[in-house]
């Protein structure tokens, strides 16, 4: 029985039956994270208490008290607040940051029972996609230690897909959880937005951002999302329990998969991830499920569209690191010197980059052209998904144009960068949830990398990307 | 097109020291995004008040049960760069 390769459910199994001890599967679990990351850099930080933690899940299942999660070793990106642990973002300018209290999500997983091993690297600030920006340094992809893990949560995914973890939380913005899902081979659930409370996640686009798990099965992935989601009282956005957008759907047997023909048969999409999803398509048809065309004309707008909003949104939030309350403080000669230097010393090239990006569309004589427009075309984006979710149950594209590219190929052009965010940021842009799973391999350089399959479903339909997944997967 | 003196100006703004050596690169990369972005203005698409506005909601609570003082405070002031008798040290702003 090999600890490192088994999901939630096998390892809960185990635990239950008494086949595996929680000590000997976390003891497991963090040696091999441990063995890995002096490679990998997945995680940023091994935490000091896992004995103690370790504890709790034995006395849970001592009074029987244990839940699915309860002894499962997991890896946290360095973005959610874990009380009284270091959470840097990836960043200098929060190098010695402690948080003092912990994130919904993380207050869910430590009721749950679930081992958090460590905090696990990301880009800076969550802005990459290619775990390139961290300034801790790269993170390598497991699969293939010469390419990138995909970000920005590539350590999330890396430390699942080394064995370091059995699952792991991250966080999605434009694509964030579902791109190094696809990368490392696993499963990423974006959920709707407000489905997951972002208490104690630090902001990096408001109107986007989300929490959501990495794991190897689609089941695993569907057991965390019932553990951190729901209702809290401490994120205006997130919806009430009772609210009629989160009434269940009545179950149907066979889906209808819409695909938007056009805006997947794009220039700049890999003719080999092009070729796996068209037998992905094919292997749901004959699991049962109707695959439709559908025209989707306004979809690849909304990477401009994230590319406005995002950075005007980062450039808003980012301003609270100033240096006083808390975080990297810069010596200066006056006030306005403090922040800027402070500004300037503690933030990395990309996450400066978004700032002043950010700064242009929201500047006078800028606004309207740049901001308003794209909040107009937002709305006409989001309309134009819910319009196709009356006709059809799920929406199908490839999760990333490319699989994982070598590490330093796009670092040259942030915009090169961007691209790739094409078929993941309209679920983002509309507040949908959606998910990747493994849908195939591609051989480069003679190694097969995975390639992901991305389902986007109407807002709450989370239950439809799981049954899905679990039916590609199985099927 | 974007100049050094642009990106100066929104250095400025966002209170952001830039290296001189950056700017160059900045002028490039900025100017790169912007135009990719403007992709958007082939759309007519009208920008409505409601878009001016945002869609705002109000989320409140009961004004009670306050955290009793102190709870996070030494904590919180852990984190700050300067301190002094329990109080975050800034830099004087009134000149």
């Amino acid at each position: 029985m090999d600890a490192t390769t088994m999901t939630i459910t096998e390892a809960g199994a185990a635990l239950r039956a008494g086949k595996i001890s929680v000590r000997e599967l976390a003891d497991a679990v963090l040696a091999q994270a441990k063995a890995e990351n002096v490679e990998t850099n997945a995680y940023l930080e091994f935490y000091d208490d896992i004995d103690e933690q370790v504890a709790v899940a034995e006395r849970m299942f001592k009074e029987g008290k244990a839940t699915p999660l309860t002894g499962i070793p997991m890896g946290v990106k360095d973005v959610m607040l874990v009380k009284g642990k270091l959470v840097t973002a990836a960043s200098k300018i929060l190098a010695n940051h402690r948080a003092v209290s912990d994130a919904t999500a993380i207050t869910r997983l430590k009721a749950s029972g679930a081992i958090l091993l460590g905090r696990t690297n990301m880009d800076e600030f969550a802005m990459g996609g290619s775990n390139e920006n961290s300034a801790y340094g790269p993170v390598k992809n497991p699969l293939d230690h010469t390419r990138v893990p995909g970000g920005s949560s590539g350590g999330s995914a890396a430390a699942v897909a080394m064995g370091g973890a059995i699952a792991s939380l991250g966080s999605d913005t434009g694509g964030s959880i579902r791109q190094p899902a696809a990368f490392c081979g696993l499963v990423g659930l974006k959920p709707t937005y407000g489905a997951v409370s972002r208490y104690g996640l630090m902001a990096m686009a408001s109107s986007f951002d989300q929490i959501g798990p990495f794991a190897k099965t689609v089941e695993d992935v569907e057991t965390i999302f019932h553990v951190i989601g729901g209702h809290d009282p401490m994120d205006s956005t997130s919806v009430p329990d009772h609210h009629p957008l989160k009434k269940p759907r009545a179950k149907k047997a066979h889906l209808t998969i819409g695909v938007p023909e056009a805006f997947v048969d794009r220039k700049g999409i890999d003719p080999d991830v092009l070729a796996t999803f068209r037998a992905a398509m094919k292997k749901l048809e004959a699991a049962g499920h109707t695959i439709k065309k559908i025209e989707l004309p306004l979809l690849p707008y909304a990477l401009p569209v994230y590319y406005v909003l995002m950075q005007a949104e980062v450039s808003s939030n980012l301003a609270r690191y100033d240096g006083m309350r808390y975080g990297f403080s810069a010596e200066g000669d006056n006030l306005l010197d403090v922040y800027c230097r402070s500004h300037g010393l503690g933030f990395g090239p990309e996450v400066r980059r978004r700032i002043l990006l950010g700064t242009y569309v929201l500047s006078a004589g800028y606004y309207d052209a740049y901001y308003n427009k794209a909040v107009a075309v937002r709305r006409k984006i989001t309309e134009e998904l819910e319009k196709a979710f009356g006709e059809v149950d799920l929406i199908a594209t490839p999760t990333a144009p490319t699989p994982a590219w070598k590490l330093g190929e796009k670092t040259a052009d942030p915009l090169q960068m961007y691209l790739e965010d094409i078929f993941t940021v309209p679920a983002n842009i509309a507040g949908v949830p959606a998910m990747s799973i493994p849908m195939g391999k591609v051989k480069r350089d003679g190694v097969e990398l995975p390639v992901g399959l991305q389902f986007m479903a109407p807002v709450f339909g989370e239950d439809l990307l799981f049954q899905a997944g679990k039916d590609f997967s199985t099927n | 097109m974007l100049t050094r003196a642009d990106i100066d100006h929104l250095a400025a703004l966002a209170r952001l020291a830039i290296p001189e050596e950056e700017k160059d690169r900045l002028v490039k990369d900025l100017g790169g995004v912007l135009e990719y972005v403007s992709e958007l203005n082939e759309l007519d698409i009208e920008i409505t008040a409601a878009d001016r506005a945002g869609a705002l909601r109000n989320v409140m609570r009961e004004d009670a049960e306050p955290t009793p003082g102190g709870t996070y405070t030494s904590a919180i002031l852990e984190n700050a760069p300067d301190k002094k008798d329990g109080y975050v040290k800034v830099r004087q702003i009134f000149g």
